[in-house]
């Protein structure tokens, strides 16, 4: 069927996505205001137990402010990203339409990647749209400047991302269960990136698993930014580099994972 | 009695049938307040991490009994709707709100899960001692006031969800609230001045309060006595709060208008 691509794909479901929120207004509002929440939660308990400057000391900050706006931001887009490709099929399937979409003629590594990508990129380009004025007042117009560098690093980080999540698109097709089996996932990945608190202070085990971890990398970005003035280009470049291989290394497995999975599904059908 | 088998019946097979969702559940509300927990530690004297772990995993398990009454009994209401089976439950003779409450079998296994993977976690990280209970019959009466006061929680939440729309971003805030100001995550001594006022006016405060007592000896805010006794009258009251709420909804509402959402069947 001629007019079926990538680009449709991705036409269809921004179109669908920018309703969604102009019928969800609320929702759409409180996605402004998510990563001062978290930052209310970490620095209101924190203060509580102990104090901030020992948090700015432990971190090795020179500005705590502007790396817990970033970090929030990373946080709510990592959990956008992943609620983007891997809660289509999710959310498909529970509408019912999940039959007619595998049925549709195009590949479903290509219509997970083209579907999930305008809510991953609305969300990573609203949370920055909200955090800017906090990092203005904070850092100043360097403050703006530095959230692009992270900007950057979160797109860079979502080709990774989006193939873990394509990953756990393909469980969802596979698993016989309707639910939410991946919700998970997003809290982990954010607790080995160590968004708040360096890697360091995770059991080994942990610390291993997060060096496979893309939002680890981008974290790191913004801890480099956030304690230099002018961070390092050779060391944002390095981080870069991992970006890379675990876009290549994630997006190989999750590109045979989801033909597996579609084809199991098309043998079985949908549960 | 035979209805209360077939709701104990419904729930754990339910469990089994949906067992990676489950497993999903409990785990998420756990590995999301693990990560705002780390980097509180973080604030936290070096020598005097390992006396915060207790503190710390209590802090996690009674939030975890919480979140998980308000998603895994108010929210899963939403689903009971729309499958048809509050329509299914009526037309058997059945009490909804019976139904409903026998998630709390779901909360309770979702808190057996999780409970060794923060187990494991706050230890590593803390290098502190969690269990060295001083008394265990005060955690437990902690335990029990805090499961009573989160299901009658669940249970309210229920009742409204039945009649309107109950924002879940709503709940996620209030629940990070109720874990900051409501003296779930640190003592209520430690909170800054009004704010000590606001967490004793808080219900979740003193079972937490309680536990925190049997866990460590430490004494607790207000004698500990009268905690119990507060302890037990805001169950009691917010027990009868659910049941009476519930009540209401259902015969001044729902027998009149139906359900808010159509069932599938």
């Amino acid at each position: 069927m001629p007019g079926i691509n990538m680009w449709a794909v991705f036409r269809a479901q921004l179109h669908a996505s920018i309703y969604w929120y102009k019928n969800n207004k609320w929702l759409a509002v409180t996605m402004f205001f998510w990563p001062y929440l978290m930052i209310l939660v970490l620095v209101g308990l924190g203060s509580i137990m102990g104090s901030f400057e020992l948090y700015t000391e432990r971190m090795n900050l020179s500005s705590p402010g502007f790396y817990l706006i970033s970090a929030s931001a990373i946080a709510m887009t990592s959990v956008g990203i992943i609620d983007g490709v891997a809660g289509f099929a999710l959310y498909n399937r529970w509408l019912g339409t999940l039959n007619y979409i595998i049925l549709s003629p195009i590949r479903e590594s290509k219509l997970f990647i083209a579907a999930g990508l305008p809510d991953s990129l609305l969300s990573a380009l609203v949370t920055i749209v909200a955090v800017m004025p906090a990092a203005i007042y904070v850092e100043g117009l360097l403050g703006s400047l530095k959230l692009l560098i992270i900007l950057a690093f979160m797109l860079a980080g979502m080709i990774p991302l989006i193939g873990l999540s394509v990953l756990a698109a393909s469980a969802l097709l596979v698993v016989k269960e309707e639910s939410n089996i991946i919700n998970s996932i997003v809290p982990f990945i954010l607790l080995v990136s160590g968004v708040f608190y360096p890697v360091t202070v995770l059991p080994r085990i942990l610390q291993v698993v997060s060096l496979a971890v893309p939002t680890r990398y981008v974290v790191d970005a913004a801890k480099m930014v956030s304690t230099f003035s002018t961070p390092s280009g050779a060391a944002l470049m390095l981080l870069l580099g991992m970006l890379a291989l675990l876009g290549i290394i994630y997006n190989t497995i999750a590109g045979v994972a989801i033909m597996r999975a579609e084809k199991a599904v098309k043998m079985r059908g949908v549960d | 009695m035979s209805s209360l088998k077939a709701i104990i019946y419904l729930h754990s097979l339910r469990t089994w049938r949906y067992k990676y969702s489950f497993i999903n559940g409990a785990i998420n509300v756990g590995l999301w307040i693990a990560i705002f927990i780390l980097g509180a530690l973080l604030f936290v004297p070096a020598e005097e991490l390992p006396m915060t772990a207790p503190y710390i995993f209590w802090g996690i398990i009674l939030w975890n009994v919480l979140s998980s009454s308000v998603w895994s009994v108010g929210g899963w209401t939403q689903f009971f709707l729309s499958l048809g089976m509050y329509e299914e439950h009526k037309l058997a003779n059945t009490s909804v709100l019976k139904v409903i409450s026998g998630r709390s079998i779901t909360v309770l296994m979702d808190i057996v899960l999780i409970t060794p993977v923060m187990y494991f976690l706050v230890t590593q990280i803390t290098g502190g001692k969690v269990i060295f209970a001083v008394s265990p019959l005060y955690i437990l009466m902690g335990f029990l006031g805090m499961f009573l006061m989160s299901l009658s929680y669940g249970l309210s939440l229920s009742a409204l969800s039945l009649r309107m729309g109950v924002p879940g971003t709503l709940l996620d805030i209030s629940n990070f609230f109720l874990l900051v100001m409501g003296g779930i995550a640190v003592p209520v001594e430690s909170l800054p001045g009004p704010a000590k006022l606001l967490a004793i006016a808080i219900p979740f405060s003193h079972p937490a309060e309680i536990v925190r007592y049997g866990a460590t000896g430490n004494p607790t805010y207000i004698p500990l006595h009268i905690e119990l006794m507060i302890m037990w009258i805001y169950t009691a009251a917010l027990l009868l709060l659910a049941y009476f709420l519930f009540r209401y909804v259902e015969d001044k509402y729902l027998r009149l208008y139906g359900p808010r959402a159509v069932g599938r069947m």
